[in-house]
């Protein structure tokens, strides 16, 4: 009952999102600690108690989001251990957001500036520029 | 695994002419937390007290861990339902209520419980009717707690705690919930205090059953729409509409179900699209037949009392 | 608290109807002022008003070991004053002690049957006490100061059912 206890309690909950399954979300979270690296290949994930009990959520929700990265082979369970990330799904993960990255931000990147005019070569010479711009101010 | 330990069909419970709860069918599936959510008023306690046999149904059937509860020893020692207003023995003290409740409880934990008497910093020795609105919660909430029961219903479990006895409560509930599952029924009308603790939501207004759905499901079923009056109207024709809004040519309106590419398609059409949470989207189903003006102002008032 | 609290730890299922009752009469008794320590408070203080007045009229009327004081003083029913005290908790248990009980899951037919039993169970003992301490009355001449409180009329030594038996 430490007030320090309560700060923290916080920016807990404040990592959840209102409006959104819960358990996409705690999916994402583990895949962004997986490209970042915070959580290695073949080292094993917190439990599903230990995630609901972190974010204050239902265990039941917390265990469907871990549940969805081991149908998606992210993860994989050894019995009477624990969940544990896969060899490569590291890689996976970031071929994945590859394609998403194109989805939602090139494709309608490109279609904005088709609107405008603006062709993809003179989009790419744009990119690098500014690219150039941040990398010497 | 659907192990159904509540079945209710065409409860209906009237005092006089006035009808609490109203034609109500569900099902309560084994060692889940269900939400009963609801308005004050809404017949979340009456519904509660038809489970645990307190009240007596007009008509429908009830069946609780395979029985009807009413006079049913063998189903309430199963049951703790701690009413929000609880009355206690004139003389008791928490003490005396902690002491007797291994007595009716088969599970009853007391090391659990001495340990939510310091968590919540509970006197033991002063009588119960001296104490503070959020203590006399405290020593509902340490009774449900402890006692394990393999039915446990909180009743607006939190009136009077603060912020940090509040944090407590939901810590120890996910804690012992995970290390001993049961089935939970937690009744409140503030709902974006416990949403993610819920994985099943009941939601009761004017005595009928509104949404039983799962709560990861309820959770992204709706998105609302904001933009020129116009467009919106366009973009929701046809859809199934839980809110609306507006002012001057702005329209806000809340539709369930859209897939991905239909919010594409909104946002190309330069509609804003934002999430809607557990509580706005309850707020607007159970306010939904008001007009559009009323709408805010309900919905205020609602986050208000929160 | 911590004693009190894990002196309960072993916990046992009521599940036979016998124990169930039982556990309502504990129930009723957690708490020992109400029906235990304050009926007797009562009788005390009835004692020491009965001693006050039998001095008084002692006083006046020259002498308490008289056959006449004696008798007179069975007219007090002091020895009574407990029991409006109990009315009055026995219909607070209804009001107070049921709500609670419901919440512990007790059925209405086991609280029903706890509750008269605890009555029945402090009229047996409370019955016995009286018995006994109207006997050390007697013994002792009314206390040694020829005050007699317990041996009231209808309810002491050739009391109703004791004349009744002897008149048949």
């Amino acid at each position: 009952m430490n007030r320090a206890g309560a700060a923290s309690t916080e920016s807990r909950q404040s990592l959840i999102e209102a409006g959104k399954p819960i358990f996409v979300q705690i999916a994402e979270q583990i895949e962004n600690d997986i490209i970042d690296g915070v959580i290695e290949e073949e080292t094993p994930v917190p439990s599903t108690n230990e995630f609901a009990a972190f974010h204050r959520i239902n265990p039941a929700t917390a265990g469907k989001g871990v549940n969805r990265l081991v149908e998606d082979g992210i993860l994989y369970k050894r019995r009477g251990i624990g969940m544990f990330v896969a060899t490569g799904a590291r890689q996976r993960l970031v071929g994945a957001r590859t394609e998403q990255f194109r989805a939602n931000f090139v494709g309608p990147l490109l279609s904005e500036a088709a609107k405008l005019g603006i062709t993809p070569e003179q989009v790419a010479t744009m990119i690098s520029e500014s690219e150039r711009k941040s990398s010497t101010s | 695994m659907t192990d159904s330990i509540v079945r209710v069909a065409g409860l209906t419970k009237k005092f006089g002419a006035f009808t609490a709860i109203d034609d109500v069918s569900f099902t309560v599936e084994r060692n889940k937390i269900y939400g009963l959510l609801g308005r004050n008023g809404a017949g979340k306690t009456t519904l509660m007290q038809l489970l645990t046999g307190q009240q007596f149904a007009t008509s429908g059937t009830l069946e609780v861990f395979g029985a009807s509860p009413v006079e049913n020893a063998r189903v309430l020692q199963s049951l703790c339902f701690i009413k929000e207003s609880q009355k206690y023995p004139d003389s008791f003290r928490p003490d005396h209520v902690l002491a007797s409740a291994p007595w009716f409880f088969a599970h009853w934990d007391a090391a659990f419980a001495a340990r939510l008497v310091d968590d919540f910093r509970l006197p033991l020795n002063r009588p119960i009717k001296k104490l503070s609105r959020g203590q006399l919660s405290a020593v509902g909430v340490i009774v449900e707690l402890a006692s394990r029961a393999p039915l446990t219903f909180f009743d607006e479990p939190y009136l009077g705690l603060d912020a940090v006895a509040r944090q407590i409560f939901y810590d120890r509930l996910l804690e012992d919930y995970a290390e001993h599952p049961r089935t939970i029924i937690l009744s409140t009308h503030l709902i974006d205090e416990v949403s993610n603790l819920l994985e099943h939501v009941l939601v009761i207004d004017e005595g009928r059953i509104l949404i039983d759905q799962d709560a990861e499901q309820l959770r992204g079923s709706a998105s609302t729409v904001v933009g020129k009056k116009t467009d919106v109207d366009a973009f929701v024709a046809g859809r199934d509409i839980i809110s609306r809004t507006g002012i001057g040519g702005l329209a806000s309106v809340t539709v369930a179900g859209l897939s991905a590419a239909e919010r594409a398609a909104a946002r190309a059409t330069g509609l804003e699209l934002s999430p809607v949470s557990l509580q706005q989207l309850i707020v607007q189903r159970t306010t939904s037949d008001t007009a559009e003006s009323e709408t805010v102002t309900t919905t205020d008032a609602w986050s208000a009392r929160s | 608290m911590t004693d009190l609290l894990a002196g309960t730890a072993a916990s046992v299922h009521p599940r036979s109807a016998p124990a169930r009752i039982w556990n309502v009469v504990r129930l009723h008794l957690i708490d020992r002022r109400t029906y235990i320590g304050i009926p007797w408070l009562i009788v005390e203080m009835a004692f020491v008003i009965t001693v006050f007045i039998a001095q008084i009229i002692g006083f006046t009327t020259g002498g308490l070991g008289t056959p006449d004081a004696i008798e007179g003083q069975r007219y007090s029913w002091a020895v009574l004053s407990p029991q409006w005290y109990l009315v009055i908790v026995g219909v607070q248990a209804i009001s107070f002690g049921f709500p609670l009980a419901l919440g512990f899951g007790v059925t209405r037919r086991d609280f029903y049957l706890g509750t008269a039993l605890l009555f029945v169970l402090i009229s047996a003992v409370n019955a016995l006490a009286f018995a006994v301490l109207t006997q050390l009355e007697q013994v002792t001449e009314g206390w040694f100061i020829d005050t007699y409180m317990f041996n009231a009329l209808w309810l002491g030594l050739d009391g109703f059912w004791w004349t009744c038996s002897r008149s048949s």
